[in-house]
């Protein structure tokens, strides 16, 4: 069936750049055309209709044009909420609030605070990951205890941490309640799952053949870690690290009852504030002042993390974009 | 300049797979080459793996003498080559040399080394755009830089085609020849061409030991003698060769009253079923010969031709340049010193 | 000519897909919009009104969490009695007042521990009329090994809580009623009252410097003080007779439990600022209303006369809180008041100093 191979358009002659931005300028103008008229529903349509018709533009095969609308509708659930959420943003609100300075410090706490909290689970996940990777008796016991973190409801989670570390737990000297280090502990409780289940994966992908070429020609096992194993597992650790940044950034449940406000360092003021977590202050601001002004804060706080995200990704990535056009 | 024992028993389970049991012993002398010759899952690898450290075990393995059973793979020496390359993808060639290079006092330089094995050109380039041919020396290459006192040497041309093998095996000659070496493979040819010494493994354990003549031309058993390539006949289904080789003791017993031959009653060729003859040892001829042979099959090989013969209730391999015609009777000699009981 | 086929075949399912996917959108076009189009107003979604039923086998009450222990106790019995299947959202009273404000959901109860946010958010817009139906006092709770705990007692709590080091923990003021009225209990110790007061204001200060802020609803305080992190924790005398733990049944002139004029006079000098607004004292009044937005008002209005007689005021006083009775309702507003509740009602233009 060589019609099925057949494309519509050269892509050589036209190059994918143009393409992309063409397609995300008429995603762009039938939502704002759609979201105008009133009718948002139509938008949804419009997705999964125009990905199918760019797949067979572009590819012409059945399944590629299955994959693309079965994704669609995927990105339809995900996108549509969210694009919702952005048009119905008034930009003098959105202004006010980027100026508070009070939404400066709850939004550096909000990167800040989750940053530690994902260094902290990749600095003991990546050695956790790698004896995973390597297997060891009892191993479906740690397994189990490593993703427990991911069922348990989240201010269960909170009640769990105050009773173990802190006041009344392993740590009686310090407290962890409205503490930087109860914050962190809560966050790393909860994404350090994602921390050591992407590094391990990682370290799984790597040839053991590669670990005995170089143990034979005389490295020992740190060695062998440092100049072969971790270089070639650096991309999924760093994965497993963005991964757990990001559940962190958006945990609220347990950061409510271990850390619900909190003192910390804050460089732009040279001193000491306090300050809430995004989220928890994010709902503060919606029980105070209502769904206008905490979605604009949430607006703010989701525009970070996405340059957050954009820029690791850029960062990281290997440029091997191969696969449909 | 290194003298390696290995005695080594021990028993390994993969992951769902059922328990495989080595029990194999082995000496190679200084600046020998040790093949370890056998079939796929003959336990050749991980005997290989467990002299270089890799595995535990009970038994013990010595350098000049020294027990080094207890030290860790980097602490031995050895230099070791994979059959799947296992070279660094993230570092170049060069780096992939030099890699053991600074864990050693003294070693080889990488130029030089990758100039000898005619892989200069490659030193700035990664791994994963090599040929195979390409990436086995430089595998080579980094297990040599480091001098080791031992090279184990795992399948190196197994992923290769014809014509790199036959390129890289004359270069391994070469090497080796300066070093002790344990080479492990399953293909016969090889074998030849770079023992000093064969070890033929079976289901964890070594079946025969010797030269490579020892090996081939008086195989221990029928299954050494298929693996390397000789013939091997039932006595009981070709009484006509049996009758022959009566004769023959007969006859011996008379002329030199010694009543010993290469094939003889006590060790001969009532004690074993089988004999063993190489096919290029079998010529045919038209005429003149011990018996007669129908024509089953002829195979063009290279220079040659492989013909199978079948007589009494047996067939045999043997070589001739000029073929015969399939269907046509011919006559087969047998060279009494090249039979051999196994 | 397999490719006119698959073309031809591709823009028949695509046409199909379109036609289908316009008859829906006319069909459910009308209620998508509505909460996007106009984004200004705080009222948000459209207040028509919805197909109500007054009657129907299913309701929804939304209420703080210090009515949970006394709902969930009534729910089964209620359920029986008048064969309905109730849905109960406990959360903050404040959230679960911005649910029928903000979010344009319904319910047929709402009930809150402060009937001021009744009385401020939800009317005129979204209810007409509210009753008064139960009221609570502040206590203090801890653990047997708190510090001070051997020595505490109702006539020297405050010595006790104002000593060094000692953490004292109540909800968050911007968000939650009990956590303003927290403070408001230490200020009034330093009022007089009657010609004494408890307290000066050094001791005063002390309390305060060792009071902490750990939470924005009272549900986590008890967590967290198990947990040895707080050692006292300010919230309401249902919550801490129930809880299992001991607690301080503290004076009425600082635990905003009197309705009476002389005791509102009294609350009300205590005042708290918050980014909220300011909050004046006042006695621990809870509401019910019968939201107008409520699908099932008449579900609505036989919950509330169940906690206005005696099956739901036996509840009450059982999870530790203190009923009013008769219940009181706005003057102004007895006109709305269902008949049904109207019968164990008490109209009234004032608690006290407190305008209904």
């Amino acid at each position: 069936m060589a019609t099925e191979t057949e494309r519509r358009f050269e892509i050589a002659a036209v190059g994918r750049t143009p393409l992309v931005v063409a397609f995300v300028v008429v995603q762009a103008l039938a939502f704002a055309a759609a979201y105008s008229v009133g009718q948002p529903t139509w938008y949804a349509y419009f997705i999964v209709g125009s990905t199918a018709v760019t797949a067979y533009a572009l590819d012409g095969t059945s399944f590629t044009v299955a994959t693309a609308t079965a994704g669609s509708l995927l990105m339809v659930a995900l996108g549509l909420p969210l694009f919702m959420f952005v048009a119905r943003q008034t930009p003098a609100l959105v202004i006010e609030k980027a100026l508070d300075p009070d939404v400066h410090r709850v939004l550096y706490l909000g990167v800040y605070g989750p940053l530690l909290a994902a260094l902290l689970s990749l600095l003991f996940g990546v050695p956790l990951a790698h004896l995973l990777a390597k297997g060891f008796s009892g191993q479906p016991l740690v397994e189990s205890l490593v993703d427990l973190p991911l069922v348990v409801p989240h201010s269960v989670a909170g009640i769990i941490i105050l009773f173990g570390f802190g006041k009344g737990g392993a740590f009686p000297q310090f407290s962890v309640l409205g503490t930087m280090v109860g914050l962190v502990l809560a966050m790393a409780f909860v994404s350090a799952p994602y921390a050591v289940n992407a590094s391990r994966e990682a370290f799984e992908a790597i040839d053991d053949r590669l670990e005995y070429a170089s143990r034979i020609h005389g490295a020992n096992n740190w060695e062998t870690f440092r100049r072969v194993t971790g270089p070639l597992a650096v991309r999924g650790m760093i994965t497993g690290g963005v991964l757990a940044w990001a559940r962190a950034v958006s945990e609220f449940g347990a950061v409510a009852v271990v850390a619900y406000s909190v003192e910390f360092f804050y460089p732009f003021a040279g001193g000491t504030v306090t300050a809430q977590h995004a989220p928890v202050f994010v709902y503060n601001t919606y029980l105070q002042g209502g769904l206008e002004e905490s979605g604009a804060v949430a607006f703010l706080l989701l525009a970070v993390s996405a340059v957050i995200f954009l820029l690791v990704r850029y960062l990281t990535d290997d440029g091997t974009a191969g696969g449909m056009p | 300049m290194t003298r390696l024992t290995a005695d080594i028993r021990s028993t390994f389970t993969a992951d769902g797979a059922e328990p495989f049991t080595v029990d194999a012993a082995l000496e190679v002398e200084s600046n020998e080459t040790c093949v370890v010759l056998g079939p796929s899952g003959s336990g050749k690898t991980l005997l290989l793996e467990t002299i270089a450290g890799f595995h535990e075990h009970t038994g013990v393995v010595t350098a000049n003498g020294t027990d080094i059973t207890g030290q860790p793979p980097e602490e031995r020496g050895f230099g070791f080559v994979f059959q799947d390359y296992a070279l660094f993808p993230h570092m170049t060639v060069r780096e992939n040399v030099e890699y053991g290079t600074r864990y050693r006092e003294s070693s080889r330089d990488a130029a030089e080394l990758l100039a000898e094995l005619g892989v200069a050109h490659l030193s700035e380039r990664n791994p994963p755009t090599l040929s195979g041919g390409e990436k086995q020396r430089v595998a080579l290459a980094r297990a040599l830089a480091i001098r080791p006192s031992v090279m184990l040497l795992d399948e190196p041309l197994a992923a290769l085609d014809v014509p790199t093998q036959q390129a890289l095996r004359d270069d391994l000659v070469d090497v080796l020849a300066d070093v002790t070496a344990v080479y492990v493979t399953h293909n016969r040819t090889t074998a030849r061409a770079v023992a000093d010494r064969i070890v033929v493994m079976q289901d964890g354990r070594v079946v025969q030991r010797g030269t490579p003549e020892d090996v081939f031309e008086r195989p221990a058993s029928p299954m050494v003698a298929r693996f390397t390539g000789a013939n091997v006949i039932d006595l009981s289904a070709a009484p006509s060769l049996r009758r022959i080789l009566d004769d023959d003791i007969g006859s011996q017993a008379r002329s030199d009253g010694s009543g010993r031959g290469p094939v003889d009653r006590d060790s001969g060729t009532d004690a074993a079923d089988h004999v063993a003859i190489r096919p290029e040892a079998i010529t045919l001829n038209d005429a003149d010969g011990d018996l007669s042979a129908t024509v089953e099959r002829v195979v063009r090989e290279d220079a040659t031709s492989r013909v199978t013969l079948a007589f009494d209730d047996v067939t045999v391999e043997a070589f001739a340049t000029s073929p015969p015609v399939v269907g046509t009777e011919v006559a087969l000699s047998f060279p009494r010193d090249r039979l051999h009981p196994c | 000519m397999t490719e006119h086929r698959t073309r031809r075949a591709f823009l028949a399912s695509s046409a199909t897909a379109a036609a289908i996917g316009l008859a829906g959108c006319t069909g459910d076009g009308g209620s998508d919009g509505g909460g996007s189009g106009d984004g200004g107003s705080d009222g948000g979604g459209d207040s028509g009104t919805p197909t109500s039923t007054p009657m129907s086998d299913s309701m929804t009450i939304f209420h703080a969490g210090s009515l949970a222990p006394p709902f969930s106790a009534a729910e089964p019995q209620f359920e029986e009695e008048f064969d309905v299947d109730v849905n109960r959202e406990a959360k903050g009273s404040v959230a679960s007042t911005q649910k029928i404000t903000q979010q344009g959901r319904s319910a047929d109860v709402l009930g809150t521990s402060d009937f001021r946010l009744i009385r401020n958010r939800v009317l005129p817009d979204y209810g007409d009329w509210y009753a008064i139906f139960t009221t609570n006092s502040m206590s203090i709770q801890y653990r047997e090994d708190s510090p001070g705990a051997d020595d505490i007692s109702a006539d020297n709590w405050w010595d006790v809580l104002s000593r060094d080091g000692v953490t004292i923990g109540h909800s968050d003021p911007a968000v939650d009623p009990g956590g303003y009225r927290a403070v408001m209990t230490l200020q009034l110790g330093a009022e007089e009252f009657q010609g004494e007061r408890l307290y000066d204001e050094g001791t005063l200060d002390a309390l305060m410097s060792n009071t902490t802020v750990p939470t924005g609803t009272e549900t986590n305080l008890e967590g967290q003080l198990e947990s040895g992190e707080l050692d006292y924790v300010l919230y309401y005398q249902s919550i801490s007779a129930t809880s299992g733990l001991p607690y301080v049944d503290l004076q009425p002139e600082v635990d905003l439990s009197q309705a009476t004029s002389e005791y509102a006079q009294h609350y009300a000098k205590a005042e708290v600022e918050t980014d909220s607004g300011t909050f004046t004292g006042a006695p621990i009044a809870y509401g019910l209303t019968v939201p107008s937005v409520a699908e099932a008002p008449g579900r609505g209005a036989q919950w509330i006369e169940y906690f206005a007689t005696e099956p739901g005021r036996a509840i009450l006083e059982e999870q530790g809180l203190v009923p009013v009775d008769p219940i009181v309702v706005p003057a102004s507003s007895e006109d709305a008041v269902p008949d049904n509740v109207m019968e164990v009602a008490s109209a009234q233009s004032s608690l006290g100093p407190l305008e209904l």
